[in-house]
This record gives structure tokens, C-alpha cells and sequence, in this order.
């Protein structure tokens, strides 16, 4: 039995990134438009935003820089998410009986999902634009490194645990439709959702998507703890709770992935 | 070769039942978003678009992407990906009427299943009585819309012929189409100068001037304007379409099969 460490895990990871990038830039003119078309998400939320705050007084007790904040973070943590894990290709893969061919390797289940069926290789460039549009409204709203830091800290511990819940719902939607278009149209919904605040959408969809798809823990309470909006208990309770969602979703993945039985060959 | 893209696109119904949801989903949330900034305000209306209106707005909005998100690129894609190009060419039907007849088979489901169901919600919540005019005005203006979003959809389809895979420009286009046509915001939300020249493009009489048109809020002036700028469009992209396929229809080669 050959003994697995995390170190050979991260390069198996690595290893298959290579391999991703390059296939990628097979198709130079298709990944360059792909990579400008990614740009141009981020910069969608930015004039959404300004036009509304150019003609209204916006959200009630959010400013136009934290409303920047909030919607240039969720479409870091959607990209960086679809970076590793891409349903829409997850669900193919399995489908078409891709998958089973790496499933032989001695990897966990889950490094092997995320190493070899990551598709979304474009994203890094509407996560760059995003990361633009962030850097300056913490620089207009005179946030300190320090704020920045437990901020986004706070971002990857919500950001891994909703990664392995959207991971666990994608091989979910395939025992279920047997098709990515579940899980599409999940991930633009929450795009839409993660960039306001979750409170304008009222009580029962704002419990919704902070508990049955929390995608609240990786972006909206992170951003209310750092605009002093929320206590530092309730903060560390969220934190708790994206550890739990982690960890529930990675076994619940194992579980679903016992019953698994590839679609084709 | 309508009835059996008609066929072909109703084979996978659940995925079609899924995407209707995340559609009406989406367009509910657009309608919280607004609420939201109405109410915060504590306003009645906001660059003359009064709350409720703007629930028709994108009732109405969602309603024409069925109209203008035409899938008529992804036919001549995947033609040229599959090989299946060849064989359509010997088909005793000219190549673009059969794309655009296998495309327009996908945008009448789309249609039926989007379109018509959000155009009676918006009816229903907006309580308005159309006119003749208005309901003849709205007809033309959509019509155009139809017809320009196919010529568009041609000239992406025919770079397939070139690049092979263009799932990027098409993502490209449709985006460009929802924010300068006024998908993401109403475009009277915009400053004046931009408005003025938005209502010259292609883009404002897909989705904008329909979506005013039906709610009242935009002048005869604008609308005229807009229907002139679009026939003029047409014909500038139907020349461009026909000269470029003259061009590309020599270099295609089958990719696969």
C-alpha cells in the first residue's frame, strides 16, 4: 500500500494544473477571449453597483465602497471556487465514465475531483479584475492591513468549506439530474445573491442561503464583521460553522461517492 | 427541419424544467435587489420608474433574453466541431437558411417556455391595458429584435468557420447585449449622453425600448428613433453577413465526424 502525504497530494495538484494550463493555450485566440470575457464579469458588478449608487442612496447601511467590497469578493470566491471545482465538467466527466480512469490512482477522492476535473482556468483573470476593484475601495474606505487580513482569512475558511459543499452538491446532482445544468444555474444565482448584502432579500432567503447553500459564510458575514456591522462572537460562531459545513460536506462527498456508477465508458 | 430541432431540443426536459427555474429565480431576485433601493430611499419613483414598474421591467427584460439570446451561433459552432458541416452543405438547402431554421426551432422553445409565460406574469402584476398601437409598436420593436440578435448570432457563428470554438465570443456578445440593452439596468439609469448614443446601437431595441414601450415610460420620439436605428442596423449586418459569408464558405473544412 503506498503511503499518500499531503505533500504528494499538493503535487499531484500542481502537476495537473500544468497539464490544465497548457491544454488551455492550445487554443490561443479562444483562452485569450475566454480570459478578456472573465475580466469583464468583475467590471460588470462595478458599473451594476456605481449606476445604482449613482441614482439612489443604494442599500440601506451600505456605502458604495463596502458595496464594492462585497461584490468584487464574491466574484473572487466564485472564481477561485470554479477554478477548482467546475460542475458543469465534474458532472460530464462522471457521465461519460472519464472520471473512473483516475479514480484508480491512490489519491483521496476529493484531490483527485479537484486536481484533474478543474476546468475553469479563465477565472484567474475576472479574480484579478475583482482583486483591482477590492484593493481600491479598502483603499477608499482607509481599511487597515490588519482589517484586510482577518478579513480575508475569515474569506478562505468560508471559501474551502463552500467548495467542498458545492463539491459534495455536484456529485449530488449527479445521482440526482445526471446533468450539470443544476448546478449552473445554482452558481449564477449565487453570484447574483453573494454580491448584495443578504439582508435585502428578507429573512427566509437570507436563512436560506446562510445555512442550506451558505454561501453567506464566505463572503456576506466576513464583510459585516469587518464593517463592524456584527460582534466578534458572532464571528467566531460563523467560523465554526463553516468549519462544521466543511466537514460534514467532505464526508457526505465520500458517502455519495460509495454509490457513485459512472454513466458511460 | 424546425420540427426536429423542436424534437431534438425537447429530449432533455428536466434540463429545460431546471433552467426555467433558475430564470424565474433570477429574475425574482433582480426584483428584491430593486424593492431593496426603493424602500431604503423611502421614493416613489427613480428616473421615472415608479417600484412596481420596475417589477414589470424585468419580468419584461427576462422575458425578451428568450427573443434575443438566439442559439444560432452554438448550431454553426457545433457544426463545425462535429464535421456535420459537410453534410449539411450537400443538403439541397442553402447552409445559412438551414442554421438559422435549426437555431429559430431552439429560440421558439425558448420562446414558448420563457417568453409567453413572463410576458402574461408581467401583464398580470402591471395591470396595463395595451393599445393597438402599443401592442403593433411592440410587435415591430421585438420582431427587430429577433432579427437582429440572428444577424449578430450569424457573424459570431461564422468566425466558428475560422477559430473552431467559440463558446468565449459568444459569452462575450450576449453579455455586451444584456448591459448596453439594458438588461442589468434600466439604460434611463444611465447618464444622458450615454443614453443618446445607446439608443442608436443594436442594443436598446432588443430590450430596452420593448421593455418602455410595454410599460409607457419612454417617448414616441426615442421609440421611432430607435426603430429607424434598428432597421438601419439590419441592413448594415445583413450586407456584412452576406459578404463575409461569400468570403468563409470557401474555407470551410469538416473538423471531424
Amino acid at each position: 500500500m503506498v503511503e499518500i502525504t499531503l505533500i504528494d497530494s499538493i503535487k499531484y495538484y500542481l502537476i495537473n494544473q500544468v497539464y490544465a494550463w497548457k491544454s488551455f493555450f492550445a487554443y490561443r485566440t479562444q483562452s485569450l477571449l475566454w480570459l478578456f470575457y472573465s475580466a469583464f464579469t468583475g467590471i460588470f458588478s462595478l458599473i451594476t453597483i456605481t449606476v445604482i449608487y449613482n441614482v439612489s442612496s443604494g442599500f440601506p447601511g451600505w456605502s458604495y465602497y463596502q458595496m464594492l467590497i462585497l461584490s468584487s469578493t464574491v466574484v473572487m470566491v466564485i472564481d477561485a471556487i470554479e477554478y477548482n471545482v467546475n460542475s458543469w465538467d465534474v458532472i460530464r466527466s462522471m457521465r461519460r465514465g472519464m472520471l473512473d480512469m483516475h479514480m484508480v490512482r491512490p489519491y483521496g477522492l476529493a484531490t483527485i475531483m479537484i486536481s484533474t476535473q478543474s476546468g475553469a482556468k479563465t477565472l484567474i483573470s475576472g479574480f484579478a479584475t475583482s482583486l483591482v476593484i477590492f484593493a481600491y475601495a479598502a483603499l477608499m474606505l482607509h481599511l487597515s492591513l490588519a482589517y484586510i487580513i482577518v478579513f480575508l482569512g475569515i474569506v478562505a475558511i468560508g471559501t474551502y468549506a463552500f467548495m467542498m459543499f458545492l463539491l459534495m452538491l455536484t456529485v449530488l446532482s449527479y445521482h440526482l439530474f445526471k446533468s450539470g445544468m443544476f448546478m449552473e444555474g445554482l452558481i449564477g444565482t449565487l453570484s447574483v445573491v453573494g454580491s448584495y448584502p443578504l439582508s435585502v432579500f428578507g429573512t427566509i432567503i437570507m436563512l436560506l442561503f446562510s445555512v442550506l447553500v451558505p454561501i453567506g459564510i464566505a463572503v456576506y458575514y466576513p464583510a459585516e464583521l469587518v464593517f463592524g456591522k456584527i460582534n466578534i462572537v458572532f464571528s467566531i460562531a460563523i467560523i465554526l460553522f463553516s468549519l462544521a459545513i466543511a466537514f460534514v460536506s467532505y464526508k457526505l462527498f465520500y458517502v455519495l461517492m460509495r454509490n457513485y456508477t459512472s454513466g458511460g465508458g | 427541419m424546425i420540427t426536429i430541432g423542436i424534437k431534438d431540443e425537447l429530449a432533455y426536459k428536466l434540463d429545460y424544467i431546471i433552467w426555467l427555474f433558475f430564470q424565474f429565480i433570477n429574475a425574482l431576485l433582480m426584483i428584491l435587489i430593486w424593492s431593496a433601493i426603493y424602500l431604503g430611499m423611502g421614493v416613489a419613483s427613480i428616473r421615472g420608474l415608479s417600484l412596481p414598474e420596475i417589477y414589470v421591467y424585468f419580468f419584461i427584460i427576462y422575458a425578451l433574453r428568450g427573443v434575443v439570446l438566439t442559439q444560432l451561433p452554438e448550431v454553426i459552432e457545433d457544426d463545425v466541431q462535429e464535421g456535420s458541416i459537410a453534410t449539411a452543405y450537400i443538403r439541397p438547402l442553402i447552409y445559412p437558411i438551414q442554421v438559422y431554421m435549426r437555431g429559430a426551432a431552439q429560440d421558439l422553445i425558448g420562446m414558448l417556455f420563457i417568453t409567453v409565460p413572463l410576458f402574461v406574469i408581467a401583464m398580470a402584476i402591471s395591470h396595463v391595458t395595451l393599445t393597438l398601437i402599443t401592442v403593433v409598436l411592440l410587435i415591430i420593436e421585438i420582431l427587430i429584435g429577433y432579427v437582429l440578435a440572428n444577424l449578430i448570432g450569424f457573424i459570431v457563428g461564422m468566425t466558428a468557420i475560422k477559430l473552431i470554438n467559440i463558446s468565449s465570443l459568444e459569452a462575450i456578445i450576449w453579455s455586451t447585449v444584456l448591459l448596453l440593452g439594458g438588461g442589468i439596468v434600466p439604460l434611463n439609469m444611465l447618464p444622458q449622453i450615454v443614453q443618446q448614443i445607446l439608443y442608436l446601437s443594436p442594443f436598446a431595441i432588443m430590450l430596452y425600448i420593448p421593455a418602455t414601450t410595454f410599460l409607457g415610460t419612454v417617448s414616441t420620439g426615442i421609440i421611432i428613433t430607435s426603430i429607424f436605428a434598428g432597421l438601419v442596423w439590419i441592413a448594415l449586418l445583413a450586407v456584412i453577413s452576406f459578404i463575409a459569408w461569400g468570403k468563409v464558405r470557401r474555407q470551410i473544412t469538416s473538423a471531424g465526424g
